[in-house]
């Protein structure tokens, strides 16, 4: 299933991704719309601000970690499951 | 340090009976898990009933992950996108915030704040849940293949 979902958020995130792994290696970035709204140090913190921000809505969570390649489910790839 | 064995009991299948290793082989190692909302401000746990079903345990997958209507039942907002390889190429699937307990073990419940979302709906048994090796790295597992079993230390 390909998805439009945070279109906006990831042509911000790769935008910005040189200059976010170069400051802030390690940390988790929230992203909503074009905008960033701070740099946390684990992802539960970044939700917990996104839904302090915005409310039970979609917002964009990233570590900023070279975890950008596709991840592999081999038993679901073979219709295991 | 506390040990958690899961044994299989033995599956009819027609006439025979499918022992525990060759069931572990068939069906792979399983738990029972609840998955639910990660509790915060807005969202109230006791608001939204949990679906309970069965994970499989899975080395293979980088990441864990929750089947798509699980997360669509339970009213859950999207925290990202994930690229997974799949037969046909690489696609963008959904992650979701989820809390993750584990009914039958004395262990208390995991939040996954970027649970990706994959279709599992048409399996044999159901699954709601691959458990990948990002939650699997917090602990000691044995896959006692003789025996049918695993057996997981934290």
């Amino acid at each position: 299933m390909e998805t439009n979902l945070f279109e906006e958020e990831r042509v911000y995130y790769d935008a910005n991704k040189e200059r976010l792994f170069n400051e802030s290696w390690g940390k988790v970035v929230l992203i909503k719309g074009d905008k960033e709204y701070g740099l946390y140090d684990t992802p539960e913190s970044a939700y917990n601000a996104g839904i302090q921000l915005f409310g039970n809505v979609p917002f964009f969570i990233q570590e900023l970690m070279e975890l950008d390649m596709a991840a592999n489910y081999p038993a679901h790839l073979v219709n295991f499951v | 340090m506390p040990v958690i064995e899961i044994n299989y009991n033995p599956l009819q299948s027609g006439a025979k009976v499918i022992g525990p290793a060759q069931n572990l082989f068939i069906h792979g190692a399983f738990v029972n898990v609840s998955i639910a909302p990660v509790p915060s401000g807005s969202v109230q746990p006791s608001a939204i009933k949990p679906t309970i079903g069965k994970a499989l345990i899975d080395t293979g997958a980088t990441f864990t992950c929750v089947d798509e209507d699980t997360c669509l039942t339970l009213g859950l907002n999207s925290v990202g996108i994930a690229n997974i390889k799949h037969v046909d190429g690489i696609s963008m699937r959904p992650r979701y915030p989820v809390q993750i307990s584990f009914p039958d073990f004395n262990l208390p419940p995991l939040n996954l704040i970027g649970a990706t979302s994959v279709v599992l709906n048409n399996t044999t048994p159901p699954f709601i849940a691959l458990i990948g090796r990002d939650l699997l790295a917090h602990f000691k597992l044995t896959y006692n293949g003789p025996r049918g079993r695993i057996e997981i230390a934290y």
